[in-house]
């Protein structure tokens, strides 16, 4: 651990800290709103999520789509106001997301395809009136090396990887402590995959730089971060270490990502679904949002929303929301 | 349930075919595209691939490896600027690399194909039902009333609910279009099955579901299916046999257990290792430095010579021959000798290494 990741940790409250975000999304009012006369009912993003991220760690936020995870990242990086709650970065509200990088999954939609390297990175430092020498320093941090080769050429004649390298120089010019990286290696050739993520835990290691890692692999999350969140439906439905998580999964819907896993381990069992259907694109359901979908799920799981509550047999941040847990039978 | 999808009725094949010749047997298949300025590309390079009823054979590969356009030559749907110029892609004996091929006869009759991105394939405008309905009318030559209650049952063997099956494509979730396009592709009964990234843009849970189907469509119909993917743990679960491809040629094929225990060549052992398995309990990932060549300025020798770290003075500049070991084992490496016959012991390739979430 370098001397500044160590200074970084050492403080006791967390570089992020989320607590009772929600967002509606405005739905267009239907046909069937107007002949009841009822206003249009919106679509919940997200539910009171609550997320702390200390300095240099790293966490992923495991979601599909629909979950909610991207309208989090947008939340944290300052380009969406919640509806409720709050998010403060170093104790501060929104006014100081230099702090704050984004880098997005596809390379290709972030880069402007007429700019060269240098101009994109010198973009975002004009915008925060930072010095443009930095954009070799950010360049060479994200090993485009040598920077001078880089900086004047087009996205066109650099490789997928080496776009993504760029969109994580364009964030680290602006030297954040945490970068909020959503699905950065999904879009990917999967031998370009272990070069971003060689490079995100280096920026972690060398710059005690935090992540938040947004991605639908669970086995990617559990190899790269410290903790895992898990998003279902706008709401966090379990969350705990890496190893806790994968290992002693609580959730119904975190067994069901696990299940559905498949791997090149000769010895590993083959995949199956253990949940029906889909994630609900209308309306969430009342309850556990997931009992439609779910195996375990009784009368009462549609009564109330369960609370975080920490999971059976594991540690005190090992919480899970299933008033089933206890009764789920042990994995295979 | 099969009613719908062919078990029904003795399978006519077409002029030139015979029941007695291999399903499906493509040999020495080489595919260029010609580019704007005059330069040909080959992006499918000489290889050979087979699949025999009921089973499965999975063909891997990163962007640009020619996965897909070897798919683009077995269906005849190459682009204006591409072409076969050599080998055979035989289907029961008849060649459909040939001139004059019979393609308009077994595209969709013979051999169909799912692709990725089924908001494109399907038709918009048209409901579900009716698109399955169309493709058997217009295919088979089957009455209007036939169709429809074909494409009925069709769409419930795919587990497209009753109550969605006269819905349009937008209405339904990502699952239910990638189960209508398998509607679409079974509804004339098919031999093969080509998936080409099937489940590519999927969520993990849905992915595993229409796995399933694939898995339970082609017991149940003894239908040969060639699962195309850059995603080694989807063909691990899948299929019995894999072949590895790298800018246009197949690099290393043999029985899944073989491949995926014991990969032999350096690139099979990068992809096998590049991403973490959480399943398998595995953080530790191979790092493979560069990226894939320029097809159209392809270096001499072994394509992934410049990125191997096995590679010496001759990978640089003579083709590595294909051998061809025991159980349709083959192997294109200059670092394995013939020897005598036998399957060589692999040779660890020395990539660097990276050990995530090390605190």
């Amino acid at each position: 651990m370098s001397e500044q990741l160590r200074a970084n940790t050492s403080a006791s409250a967390p570089l992020l800290r989320v607590r009772g975000v929600s967002v509606t999304y405005a739905a267009q009012r239907s046909i069937a709103d107007l002949l009841a006369r009822r206003s249009a009912s919106g679509i919940v993003a997200l539910d009171s999520v609550d997320l702390d991220v200390n300095a240099g760690e790293i966490v992923a936020v495991v979601g599909e789509s629909g979950s909610g995870k991207t309208t989090l990242a947008r939340v944290i990086a300052g380009l969406i106001a919640a509806d409720e709650g709050v998010v403060e970065v170093e104790g501060e509200g929104p006014n100081d997301w230099r702090s704050v990088g984004m880098v997005f999954q596809d390379p290709y939609e972030t880069l402007d395809p007429k700019r060269t390297l240098g101009e994109f990175i010198a973009e975002g430092l004009e915008a925060q009136g930072l010095p443009m020498d930095r954009v070799d320093t950010a360049l060479e941090a994200a090993e485009l090396l040598p920077a001078a080769a880089f900086r004047d050429r087009v996205p066109e004649e650099l490789s997928g990887g080496q776009r993504q390298r760029v969109v994580i120089a364009g964030a680290l010019a602006l030297n954040p402590k945490l970068v909020i990286a959503d699905e950065p290696v999904s879009m990917l050739d999967v031998s370009m995959r272990a070069q971003i993520l060689a490079l995100i835990e280096q920026l972690r290691r060398d710059q005690g730089i935090a992540w938040i890692f947004i991605t639908h692999d669970l086995s990617l999350a559990w190899a790269i971060s410290d903790r895992v969140v898990v998003l279902y439906l706008g709401a966090v439905v379990e969350e705990g270490t890496a190893e806790q998580v994968l290992r002693n999964p609580a959730h119904p819907y975190t067994r069901a990502l696990l299940a559905a896993l498949p791997s090149t381990d000769p010895g590993a069992a083959g995949t199956h679904s253990l949940a029906a259907g889909e994630i609900p694109q209308g309306d969430t359901p009342s309850g556990c949002r997931f009992r439609n979908r779910c195996a375990h799920a009784i009368e009462a799981c549609a009564l109330t929303r369960p609370p975080l509550e920490v999971a059976p047999g594991g540690g005190a941040e090992h919480r899970v929301a299933c008033i089933r847990a206890a009764e789920l039978p042990p994995l295979s | 349930m099969s009613a719908a999808a062919g078990a029904d009725h003795a399978r006519q094949l077409p002029e030139g075919a015979d029941a007695a010749s291999p399903l499906l047997e493509i040999r020495g298949l080489r595919v260029s595209f010609t580019l704007s300025d005059g330069r040909r590309l080959t992006a499918v390079d000489g290889i050979n691939l087979s699949v025999a009823p009921g089973e499965a054979v999975g063909l891997a590969g990163e962007s640009g490896s020619g996965k897909s356009t070897a798919v683009g030559a077995i269906m005849g749907l190459l682009a204006p600027n591409g072409r076969i110029d050599a080998g055979s892609i035989r289907y029961r004996g008849l060649d459909l690399a040939a001139k004059g091929a019979p393609l308009r006869r077994t595209r969709w009759r013979e051999i169909a194909v799912v692709f990725q991105g089924s908001l494109v394939a399907l038709n918009p405008v048209i409901k579900v039902r009716d698109q399955v309905a169309e493709a058997i009318e217009l295919r088979l030559g089957e009455p209007a009333e036939v169709a429809q209650e074909k494409a009925k049952l069709l769409l419930h063997d795919v587990g497209i609910p009753e109550k969605r099956i006269n819905a349009y494509p937008h209405q339904l979730s990502g699952g239910q279009r990638q189960r209508a396009m398998l509607a679409v592709a079974l509804s004339c009964s098919p031999a093969v099955l080509i998936g080409d990234e099937p489940t590519t843009a999927l969520d993990v849970i849905v992915q595993a579901q229409i796995l399933e189907l694939l898995d339970r469509m082609r017991q149940e119909y003894g239908l040969g299916l060639i699962l195309i993917t850059h995603d080694l743990a989807v063909i691990a679960d899948m299929c019995d046999r894999v072949a590895i491809m790298y800018a246009g040629r197949i690099v290393e094929s043999g029985s899944v257990k073989e491949i995926f225990s014991a990969p032999r060549h350096p690139y099979t052992q990068a992809l096998l290792g590049a991403a973490p398995d959480a399943r398998a309990g595995r953080r530790t990932i191979k790092v493979l430095e560069g990226h894939p060549p320029d097809l159209s300025a392809l270096p001499p020798g072994c394509h992934f010579a410049p990125r191997c770290p096995l590679a010496d003075a001759r990978c640089r500049e003579e083709d590595p021959p294909t051998i061809e070991y025991a159980d349709q084992v083959t192997l294109a490496c200059h670092r394995y000798s013939l020897g005598d016959g036998k399957l060589p012991t692999p040779i660890d390739a020395p990539y660097p290494t990276l050990e995530l979430g090390k605190r």
